[in-house]
């Protein structure tokens, strides 16, 4: 016999970032916990709002399944005396099974022979094992932040209120957080507050959408996105595409009312992404765009409760609040304009950086030095480099600014409107608008060229300040986005394809920074190993980089092993090997490697004499190492890595017939010396490219 | 919405509305505060087993926010309806809805949310976790459940609403700019109080003497921490609420730099929590 569970458990309302993640977290572990317990079902969903998180499995079974299971006893030694009867552990083992000491049999194992029995678990009554199961179902869910509520100390997002369990029309009984499950839910706040009693489970989804609570998070997802696109329409537009705000949208409610509100259009005066942040980060409102792109004068804003009653109050009032919120939008950014960002430097030196590492006026003149080194660094003509100094020496001012203070999140992109307005260069402009890109994982990088220095230095430079200060990252504690900041430079700097010395980016950016790191009180600085630190974590950022790409991790740190500075090579080195992955060629190199880098590693120099070179076979390979070394060098250079590789296996060869003919630790220490130094010169032209043990396991067996 | 409501009559309303919920209708505290919250009747009191059940009117003072009365909805000085209730009911959130429905804001006209927002006192040493209440879209409520007063975990919970007075009475008015609001018959907010805004801007933007303000602290914390010594909690804590006004000054005429206002917040904060412990000890309440 079989029927269906339904589970509700309502709360206080649960924040909306946690609900989408705590839907799947409880279908997730009820699976885990109805399979441990062997209850079986046809199938098993979880839906939520803010106010409730709804478990329901259809063609639930009424018992947990029987099972039987072999256990092993003591072994046959000691389960029976020398007259063969059974032992006290015997008794005890039998009886734990609750079987009869000639129930077991016994079996020959490695190690001695041992007396098995067979235990029966019946199944039991679907309701005794939910009660068990389901507090901790529940109460074991994923909270980031909890909340701590009664006398218990119960945690849970937010304070649970009730619990309907019910099997078919029976009530399971079972407590969670001090609340006894029953049949009693609520409605939703406005269009049903009054307790409603759930005749059944399978009678829960049309009772509670009568009392207005559509639980299903997709419906409504849908209801938000058509009614979002519909009342666009009607005015010529189409919501902004927002994954995340639809998310949150979805979050907020249970029972989506979508409307639209207007807004004057003298508003559309102010910057775009003031408007879209105003509507987006503080209201919850999707902004309406042209086909173009540009900014509507209207929203649509989500109500939770019915389209039919009170509509015009609704709108009416969130029109109200973003009045106030573009009315005070618009006086910073009169006030903004001006002041010259030129002349908010000063301001600068009041604001201080990394919590006293100095001020942001400082950070604006390593900036400009840094972002001058990289820059030339990355070829850049003179004139760039003019220009993205400039870029720099402005790109903090903004943070000084009204508008700024007011929503944080316009960093950079504001200072970029106000230079562009004060007459400052476009491309200068852009740079600063774009110093913080990129945002995401995959967010949109900055332009090429001096947008792109100019974000790498400020990067950078806070990287090697927080180094300086001791301040690392360690399991998900990342307070200062460093992280990010290290995936940002390394995102850019590989994309864009500069030929930049990553050792020569970070002894540059730790130097500078060693004086902020005094100013926080931190006087003694090693260089070398905050350098050393600092290239291992950007080094990390990398693995990340090129692994997300699809390339196995093995690859990666071979490639990354070869201590290549100049970072933008790793991705086609990278391709290059994996491109030989399962060829003979590849086996070649890997032999090559591992037969001359042992020995080669510890030659005393690379002055190979040609005097001491006395067998045929070592001076054909000498001789195959002159003559490939140019050309090797020039692929390398040139980015021609296939070639360089096809080179390399082609070394295999007379690398076999020097180490099979010729007697490298001869007795003749002059000789050996030199065999060595050779073998160091043909292993360094393997070591250039990649640290080939990495790759060994992927080869298998050579 | 029923008869018109004046500034006065959203207070009253509210306070015979939870006078009925078992409040104790209490009266401002006569110390500078930037928050309710700050009053001892909440701070001590969210401490330890007692129950307690309160609710009052507490003007507040962040000189930081002051606009010169240029501002229709942001001032340096305003009020706050507070609401304290030690353990909370369950049907807590219920019963705030229905004191808006008090006030004539009847919630199937309207949209009411709850929208995550964790609050944070660093000099009170204290935390919470609850939401912003929007009405139509505009915060109207803080609706806070403490987690930590003085430094210490506290159980059971206390929840403490905080209403915007002049949020709420905007928007049952239907003006604009608060310095419009009805205070009474023929009497306006700004009648009332924008005198006071503009010079108190201008008092905590331009004028303050910094290097005063800076001694005061230091001789008020010093007060408050000899008499801490004493054993004398609750004027102690009166000497860290002035210091924390001091701070709020110091802030807003900007003379501070970010680790000084690190400094300022922890030495505010050593005061509050040592207040919170000794209270704790004289009132025989276990550690938590």
């Amino acid at each position: 016999m079989t029927d269906d569970l339904l589970l509700e458990i309502g709360s206080d309302e649960i924040p909306a970032r946690y609900l989408l993640s705590a839907i799947d977290d409880l279908r997730a572990r009820a699976e885990k916990a109805f399979d441990d317990a062997r209850l079986s079902c046809e199938e098993i969903v979880s839906y939520g709002t803010p106010r409730r998180l709804v478990l329901y499995a259809r063609g639930l079974s009424a018992f947990s399944s029987d099972v039987t299971v072999k256990v092993r006893g003591p072994s046959k030694k000691v389960a029976y005396d020398s007259a063969g009867m059974p032992t006290k552990a015997l008794m005890g083992f039998c009886r734990s099974l609750g079987i009869e000491p000639s129930d077991v049999s016994i079996e020959k194992e490695n190690n001695g022979e041992y007396v098995y029995g067979l235990k029966h678990d019946p199944g039991r009554p679907v309701n005794v094992v939910l009660g068990q199961i389901i507090p901790d179902v529940v109460l074991g869910m994923n909270c980031p932040y909890p909340l701590r509520w009664g006398n218990e100390n119960w945690k849970w997002f937010r304070p649970i209120r009730w619990v309907v369990c019910l099997y078919g029309k029976e009530i399971v009984p079972l407590v969670i957080a001090g609340i006894a499950s029953g049949r009693t839910s609520f409605g939703q706040r406005t269009l049903h507050p009054e307790a409603l009693d759930i005749s059944s489970a399978d009678s829960y989804f049309r009772l509670i959408a009568d009392a207005g609570v559509i639980v299903d998070q997709n419906i409504r997802r849908q209801i938000i996105a058509d009614g979002s696109k519909d009342l666009s329409r009607e005015i010529g537009g189409r919501p902004l595409e927002d994954e995340d705000l639809l998310d949150e949208v979805v979050s907020l409610c249970e029972h989506p009312s979508p409307f639209r509100g207007e807004f004057a259009s003298r508003y559309l005066e102010l910057p775009e992404e003031v408007l879209i942040t105003v509507m987006r980060h503080h209201q919850r409102y999707f902004p309406i765009l042209t086909s173009f792109g540009k900014v509507l004068p209207g929203f649509i804003g989500v109500r939770d409760g019915s389209p039919d009653t009170g509509m015009e109050n609704v709108k009416k009032g969130n029109e109200w609040v973003l009045r106030a919120r573009l009315e005070d939008a618009s006086f910073f950014y009169a006030q903004d304009v001006k002041v010259r960002l030129e002349d908010r430097l000063k301001d600068l030196s009041g604001v201080y950086f990394l919590g006293g590492a100095g001020t942001l006026y400082d950070k604006t003149m390593r900036l400009e030095e840094l972002s001058g080194y990289l820059a030339e660094k990355a070829g850049l003509c003179k004139k760039e480099i003019e220009m993205v100094r400039a870029a720099a020496r402005l790109s903090k001012c903004d943070l000084v600014t009204l508008m700024v203070r007011e929503l944080p999140e316009l960093e950079g992109i504001m200072g970029g409107h106000y230079a562009r307005v004060q007459g400052i260069d476009e491309e200068i402009s852009r740079a600063i608008s774009q110093q913080y890109l990129p945002k995401g994982a995959n967010g949109r990088l900055p332009d090429k060229g001096i947008s792109s220095v100019l974000s790498i230095s400020d990067k950078l430079d806070t990287l090697a300040v927080a180094f300086c200060l001791g301040v690392g990252v360690s399991g998900s504690q990342d307070p200062l986005g460093l992280r990010r900041a290290a995936s940002g430079v390394v995102n850019i700097i590989l994309s864009h394809g500069y030929d930049i010395s990553l050792d020569d980016a970070i002894r540059k950016s730790v130097f500078l920074a060693r004086d902020a790191a005094r100013k926080a009180g931190k006087t003694e600085v090693d260089e070398e190993v905050v350098c050393d630190r600092l290239k291992q974590f950007l080094l990390s950022r990398i693995e990340v980089y090129l692994s997300d790409k699809g390339y196995p991790i093995e690859i990666i740190k071979s490639v990354l092993g070869s201590g290549e500075p100049r970072i933008s090579r790793f991705p086609a080195m990278v391709e290059a090997v994996f491109s030989m992955l399962g060829s003979e060629e590849l086996t070649d190199i890997v032999t090559g490697w591992r037969r001359t880098s042992v020995l080669g590693s510890k030659a005393s120099g690379r002055d190979v004499s040609l005097e001491l070179l006395v067998e045929e076979p070592e001076k054909a390979l000498y001789a195959v190492v002159i003559e490939k070394k140019n050309d090797m060098e020039r692929y390398f250079e040139e980015g021609n890595y296939r070639l360089y590789l096809q080179e390399l296996s082609s070394l295999r060869a007379p690398i076999d017939n020097c180490l099979d003919n010729v007697l490298i630790m001869s007795e003749d220490e002059r000789l050996r010396e030199n065999r060595v130094k050779l073998l160091g010169v043909v292993s360094d032209m393997f070591t250039k490219f990649a640290d080939f043990s990495y790759i060994l396991p992927l080869l298998g067996k050579l | 919405m029923g008869r018109f409501l004046y500034f006065q009559d959203v207070i009253k309303r509210l306070e015979s509305f939870w006078s009925d919920h078992g409040c104790y209708v209490g009266q401002p505290y006569d110390i500078e505060k930037g928050a309710g919250t700050m009053n001892p009747l909440t701070f001590f009191r969210a401490l330890g087993p007692e129950s307690w059940n309160m609710a009052y009117v507490e003007p507040c003072r962040r000189p930081q926010d002051a606009r010169y009365g240029d501002n229709p909805n942001r001032m340096g000085y305003y009020f706050q309806f507070q609401v304290i209730q030690k353990p909370p009911p369950d049907n807590i959130m219920e019963i705030y809805i229905n004191s808006l429905e008090d006030l004539g804001i009847m919630r199937k006209e309207h949209d009411i949310r709850f929208v995550e927002d964790n609050w944070e006192s660093p000099t009170l040493g204290a935390s919470g976790l609850g939401w912003e209440v929007w009405l139509d879209g505009m915060e109207i409520t803080q609706f806070t459940y403490f987690q930590e007063m003085g430094g210490m975990e506290i159980c059971p919970i206390s929840v403490e609403l905080t209403y915007g007075l002049e949020r709420l009475t905007s928007y049952i008015q239907d003006v604009d700019n608060v310095w419009d609001i009805q205070m009474s018959p023929g009497l306006t907010y700004g009648e009332v109080f924008l005198q006071q805004e503009k010079e108190g801007s201008r008092y905590g933007f331009e004028l303050a003497d910094i290097d005063l303000l800076r001694e005061n602290f230091g001789q008020y914390e010093k007060e408050a921490k000899r008499i801490l010594k004493e054993g004398v909690i609750l004027p102690a804590y009166d000497y860290a609420l002035k210091c924390s006004h001091l701070f709020n000054l110091l802030d807003a005429r900007g003379a501070l730099s970010v680790s000084e206002r690190q400094n300022y917040i922890a030495r505010v904060r050593s005061v509050t929590r040592e207040c919170a412990r000794k209270y704790c000890e004289i009132r025989g309440f276990e550690k938590s």
